[in-house]
């Protein structure tokens, strides 16, 4: 890769604009990309234009008409009105042109093409929840930012619709290498839609190149705690693969024991973010050796009692974790009522099980 | 100042001897600027509350049907209007008082300050005794202290808690506005009884007397909005 | 060839404590304490803000270099010798949340402690009678109270550090601030926001009657100095935009006290509204902190290169163009948010408001044009502001521009761009301004050369800090993150390093202006040439600024005729009518 840019993609889109772009972009793994990075880069010309010209002329008058000793300065004009004229006006034809253009490309990124795959996106504080269009969950995790975060497949040229929605605050839906964003709001539901395309080629530990491409999702919108830590992967595949994919992971049960599932639910459902598998103290408690321990509560009307932690208590505190406030912690958890079902509950209650018992 | 013929002078009343603070040319720049920073803070007020009216045109837009049967449930349109016109009775007071003030007739400017602020008081107290507290005990307050169970055929509507929150911030601040302003009409009114203000000298009055209608103004376009909602 | 009677001829019957500077000594410690804290001079409150606010930055300086320390490396978990999970990279804070404190710390020290308040309260207050020829302002015991108004609103501030701090950034979005679980703090930030904003307020009118109503006799609107003209429009700004800000953090307090359901979705409101609230006012906010620094930036170019400023009626009117179309743009830091149609138009206007900009760059930069320009540490500030307030600018076009800033929103690209307008510009123009009215301020020199030294490196710092940051933006670093993949590292290691070149260049202003303070050469009435009227009186000013009433008889900028005031004869040499030179 060139640091101009001049790659042979760049080429190969035959965007002049192009030009330049390697110092600022990475990769382009949407339809929508080329033409964000196309609209960038002509602003980008634009304004290195105006920005030469006025350095230039300040550096040269500066140099030029130094103060001298003694020397009188000139007398000149103190104002040329067509020439003011015109620097009023002429600004505004560039920037008519990155107004339309960038008004143009924003309407096809808000208008998803009939007949689009639907994918589901909770955001959660701190994780994404993806949803297929056969009621599957991502199964597989990878580490970004020091955290376990899904991996959410998407087929490569065929359009894809999130309907995005949080149970919280707000969050923002940001793929950097599809240059698609948009916020996730508590109270309604928000779309937006890309066509993926498999980015630069990468490869795996040995140097094979891999079969698809992996790209980050971040949290763009301010969330609290780890919203530097709320992210997920995007990873690009062939279509038919990808129907592939999807339709082994819709029974995550499938071949799984409870506790291997309770371990995929912990990742995919976001309990990761606040709770660790060992003892350390996270924004929840960690659930190391808690299981058959004795556990201080608040109850709602103030009230402290001592509560054993077992079967009972674990699904409570899932469903409605108002209900007993672990001693020493904020009533930070949502209630997962309506979103985990019955076996997926006992999976992970099989999984807390799972991580030893205290004493 | 513009000079009107006065009905007395030479009382050597305290008005007579004014003279403007040091850094002003004269005593008419000094009330000119006086009330040109009045008329900015009164700008100033009306945008403070004009966010209420956005929130309260947005919030309706989102939830037409709750609004219209909340205002109509929860507020007395009477009450309202009786405040109405408590008001623009002081109002009108409040613009004798100031002709008053220039022709000199101090004891005219000071009755109808007084009356002026006791308008006000009642505009309080009414509200008060009849619309807060009644409605603390209800339990018809906003949001999420909202506990109001329904009653007399009517069930509260899942939103009418912003209503209520729209109502209970606008008017308690229009409230305070009103206390500030009798606490104003009690300070003038006072000055006016030593004889503070003459044909050439009511920099204050004037200043209260914008103030005030500026607060009456607000309530005439709060009182359709929240009592009258079609 | 006019020359103007300058206002030395002496006291002429007044009492002799009348010629004394304006800051001179009245009895002991604690009478001269009483004094400062009681006066309504405006010289004496524009020097106490000068204070006030070189605190604040320091303290929201504090706060970003800690930031950029986090910053250095990513947080990663790694297994320690026996096995535990160790945590490095986090330093200097210990955890997310205490570096989501600092940022906002940070964001909201700089913006409503310093940079609103910095030039209109601390210079305005001290230099725009002063050029208008006046005693004082309009209303000077309403010009200390906002003062004091500044104090108690910074006081609620810092209690709201001591309670433990506020992670919510400094734009307060709900739902997030209004579901904290110890929405205190929260209250204590909002409630210091509300007052400042009252502050703000009376700054404004303060100066907008002044401007009106106290200009020297024969000062009509064209002849007065550009930054008064800035100050104005700053001023119209500050009274319209800041009770909007002022409403909506105080329904934000009550909502937080109260639960009313106005911004919460919770109990029915509507967070976007909540947005709309904010950046009605934080948009032309925005243009409250450039346009006084414009202001600097016209004084600076004109009289630095003893030119007359180049199409002063564009200049004057565009400040006014500015604070106008400021009003309807505040949409563009919501493109993802709000509906098409909105977003749409809100673009459009965006790029409307560059145009004034636009204006200002070109008519400096032909100001400069046969000037006779001299390389003086406020002229330097002047350069490296249009160098930097270019680049800001320009970088708003690409978020101004509806795709691309579905890309570049919340990322480290609008935190670069809005560094180089605020920082890049208002702060250069703010110390290119101290440095021009220091003498006049109080009296002394200051050392060129260490000065010019201080400038050179806030100059590469600054590029390095945040250059780098443009780059991370577009290549995917969002903004408000304590940690972050590692591709990131590289780039915002240099980000740091460059934190504290700036910071060592600070400090050398520091001690520049130390040294002059405690020990500068008496500096002259008139050490640049200047013709406004603040360059007529002595410096330091005397208690009442002028013996007699100045009577305004040429152009501010009448470099080519007039002989600047109480200056020696040949000092600052007049153009020759028959236009040689060079
Ligand atoms: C001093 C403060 C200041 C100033 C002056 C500006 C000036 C401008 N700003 Fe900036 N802005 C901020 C402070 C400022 N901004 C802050 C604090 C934020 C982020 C807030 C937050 O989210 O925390 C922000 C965010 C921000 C956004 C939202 C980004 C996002 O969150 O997605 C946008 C989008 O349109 C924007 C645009 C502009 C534009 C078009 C200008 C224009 O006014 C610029 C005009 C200037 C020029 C154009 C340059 C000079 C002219 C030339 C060199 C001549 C050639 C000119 C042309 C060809 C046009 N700004
Ligand atoms: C005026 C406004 C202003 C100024 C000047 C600065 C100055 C600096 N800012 Fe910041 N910044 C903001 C306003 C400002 N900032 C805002 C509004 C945000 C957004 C917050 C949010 O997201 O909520 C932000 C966010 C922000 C971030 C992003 C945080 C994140 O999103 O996670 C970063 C990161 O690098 C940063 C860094 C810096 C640095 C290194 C400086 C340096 O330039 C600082 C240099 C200063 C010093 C080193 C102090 C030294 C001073 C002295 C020694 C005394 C000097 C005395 C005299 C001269 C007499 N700032
Ligand atoms: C936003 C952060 C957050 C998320 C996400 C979260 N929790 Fe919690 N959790 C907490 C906090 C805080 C507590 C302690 C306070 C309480 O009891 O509500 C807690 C307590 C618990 C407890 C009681 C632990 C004890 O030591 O007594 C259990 C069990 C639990 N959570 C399970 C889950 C599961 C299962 C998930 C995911 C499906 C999950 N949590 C997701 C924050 C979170
Ligand atoms: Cu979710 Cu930030
Ligand atoms: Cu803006």
């Amino acid at each position: 890769m060139s640091v101009l840019g001049l790659t042979p993609t760049t080429l190969a889109t035959g965007s002049v604009w192009g030009i330049g772009r390697g110092l600022w972009f990475g990769d382009q793994a949407s339809t929508i990309a080329p033409r964000i990075d196309s609209l960038f880069m002509f602003i980008f010309w634009v304004s290195t234009f105006f920005f030469v010209l006025i350095v230039g002329l300040m550096t040269y008058f500066v140099i030029k008409y130094r103060r001298l000793p003694g020397v009188a300065p000139h007398r000149s004009a103190s104002h040329n009105t067509p020439l003011e004229l015109a620097w009023t006006f002429i600004p505004i034809f560039p920037m008519a042109i990155m107004f339309v253009w960038g008004f143009r490309d924003y309407m096809h990124m808000h208008i998803a093409p009939a007949g689009a795959e639907q994918i589901d996106l909770r955001a959660q504080r701190w994780s994404w929840q993806a949803t297929y269009d056969n009621g599957a969950n991502p199964t597989e995790t990878a580490r970004v930012a020091d955290m376990d975060v899904p991996i959410i497949p998407v087929p490569a040229g065929r359009p894809i619709k999130l309907v995005m929605h949080s149970t919280d605050v707000i969050h923002s839906f940001w793929a950097p290498d599809f240059r698609v964003k948009m916020d996730v709001m508590p109270n309604r539901y928000t779309t937006t839609w890309f066509n993926a395309v498999p980015g630069a080629t990468q490869f795996d530990e040995n140097g094979q190149p891999l079969p698809y491409t992996d790209h980050y999702l971040f949290c763009t919108e301010y969330c609290g705690d780890q919203h530097s830590q709320m992210a997920a992967i995007l990873r690009v595949m062939p279509a038919a693969e990808y129907d592939a994919t999807k339709a082994a992971m819709a029974d995550i049960f499938e071949g799984r024991t409870p506790v291997e599932v309770g371990a995929i639910l912990y990742n995919i459902k976001g309990c990761v973010a606040c709770h660790a598998t060992d003892s350390r103290r996270g924004t929840g408690p960690g659930w190391g050796g808690i299981w058959g321990s004795t556990h201080r509560v608040r109850m709602p009307d103030g009230s402290v009692t001592d509560v054993v932690v077992d079967e009972n208590y674990v699904r409570e505190s899932i469903l409605v974790p108002a209900a007993k406030i672990v001693d020493g912690y904020p009533n930070q958890m949502v209630s997962y009522q309506g979103q985990l079902n019955d076996k997926e509950l006992d999976a992970l209650i099989a999984y807390i099980r799972s991580l030893g018992s205290g004493q | 100042m513009t000079t009107i013929p006065t009905s007395r002078g030479g009382t050597g009343e305290p008005w007579e001897r004014y003279k403007h603070q040091p850094h002003w040319r004269n005593n008419a720049d000094e009330f000119e600027a006086a009330k040109l920073g009045m008329w900015l803070f009164l700008a100033t007020e009306l945008l403070l509350f004009s966010g209420f009216f956005c929130a309260y045109f947005v919030l309706r837009m989102f939830h037409p049907d709750s609004f219209r049967g909340a205002s109509e449930y929860y507020l007395n349109w009477q009450i309202g209007a009786v405040n109405t016109v408590i008001l623009l009775i002081s109002s009108w007071n409040v613009a004798v008082a100031v002709r008053a003030a220039q022709l000199g007739r101090k004891m005219i400017l000071a009755v109808n300050l007084f009356f002026a602020s006791l308008c006000g008081v009642a505009f309080l107290v009414i509200k008060l005794s009849l619309e807060y507290i009644p409605k603390i005990q209800k339990g018809e307050v906003p949001g999420g202290f909202f506990s109001y169970a329904g009653g007399h055929g009517y069930e509260p509507s899942a939103y009418d808690p912003v209503f209520l929150s729209v109502y209970w911030v606008s008017t308690a601040t229009h409230g305070f506005h009103v206390l500030v302003g009798v606490l104003l009409l009690w300070w003038v009114g006072w000055r006016a009884l030593k004889g503070h203000f003459g044909p050439k000298h009511y920099t204050a009055v004037e200043n209260v007397g914008l103030y005030w209608h500026i607060v009456d103004l607000i309530w005439i376009f709060l009182f359709p909005l929240l009592y009258l909602v079609p | 060839m006019t020359t103007i009677h300058a206002d030395t001829t002496g006291p002429h019957g007044h009492d002799a404590h009348h010629d004394a500077p304006y800051y001179a000594s009245k009895g002991g410690l604690f009478v001269n304490i009483w004094d400062w804290m009681t006066t309504i001079d405006h010289k004496k409150i524009g020097v106490m803000y000068l204070f006030a606010v070189l605190a604040a930055f320091a303290l929201g300086g504090a706060a970003a270099l800690l930031v950029r320390m986090q910053l250095w490396a990513p947080t990663t978990t790694v297994a320690g010798a026996t096995g535990e999970a160790v945590v490095t990279g986090m330093w200097p804070f210990a955890s997310n949340l205490d570096y989501n404190k600092a940022f906002t710390l940070h964001g909201a020290v700089m913006v409503f402690l310093f940079i609103i308040p910095s030039i209109p309260a601390a210079l305005g207050n001290f230099i725009l009678p002063l050029m208008l020829g006046a005693k004082d302002v309009a209303f000077p015991r309403l010009n200390l109270f906002s003062w004091y108004v500044y104090v108690i609103g910074s006081l609620f501030a810092i209690a709201s550090i001591i309670l433990g701090g506020v992670d919510t950034g400094w734009t307060f979005y709900t739902p997030y601030s209004t579901i904290a679980e110890e929405y205190g703090r929260v209250i204590a930030m909002t409630l210091a926001v509300f007052i400042l904003g009252f502050s703000s307020i009376f700054t404004g009118m303060n100066f907008i009657v002044t401007v009106h109503k106290l200009r020297a006799p024969g000062m009509g609107w064209f002849d007065m100095p550009l930054f008064v003209w800035a100050i104005y429009a700053t001023s119209i700004i500050q009274v319209l935009a800041t009770p909007v800000l002022g409403i909506t953090v105080l329904l934000l307090t009550i909502e937080n006290v109260f639960k009313i359901g106005i911004f919460n979705p919770a109990y029915g409101g509507d967070p976007v509204l909540y947005q709309h609230f904010f950046w009605f006012y934080s948009h032309p906010a925005v243009y409250i902190m450039i346009l006084p620094g414009m202001g600097i930036i016209s004084e600076l170019i004109a009289v630095h290169a003893r030119k007359k400023i180049f199409g002063y009626k564009f200049v004057a009117f565009s400040s006014l163009g500015i604070a106008a179309i400021s009003f309807i743009v505040w949409g563009h830091h919501m493109f993802t948010s709000q509906g098409e149609l909105a977003s749409a138009i809100f673009s459009g206007l965006t790029f409307l408001v560059a145009i004034p900009s636009a204006i200002k760059v070109f008519n400096w930069t032909a100001t400069l044009y046969k000037g006779s320009i001299a390389l003086t540490t406020p002229m330097a500030y002047a350069l490296i502001f249009l160098f930097l307030f270019s680049i800001g600018g320009l970088t708003g076009l690409f978020l101004g521009s509806l795709s691309t800033d579905m890309h570049l929103h919340d990322t480290y690209f609008v935190v670069a761009h809005f560094h180089y307008v605020m920082m890049g510009g208002t702060v250069m123009a703010f110390l290119g301004g101290i440095h021009h009215w220091w003498p006049k301020m109080f009296g002394k020199m200051y050392n060129e050369r260490w000065a010019l030294v201080g400038a050179a490196l806030v100059f590469i710092g600054f590029n390095m800090t945040f250059f780098t940051q443009f780059i991370l933006g577009t290549k995917g670093m969002p903004r408000r993150y304590a940690t972050y993949v590692d591709e990131f590292q590289a780039l915002h290691q240099l980000s740091t390093v460059g934190s504290w070149i700036l910071g060592v260049g600070f400090l050398i202003h520091l001690a520049v202006l130390a040294t002059s303070f405690f020990g500068g050469k008496t500096a002259p009435p008139n050490p640049w040439g200047g013709l406004s009227l603040e360059w007529e009186t002595a410096s330091p000013p005397i208690e009442h600024n002028f013996h007699h009433e100045p009577v305004v008889r040429h152009h501010p900028y009448d470099f080519d005729t007039v002989v600047p005031p109480q200056t020696v004869p040949g000092e600052f040499p007049v153009a020759d009518p028959g236009g040689k030179g060079h």
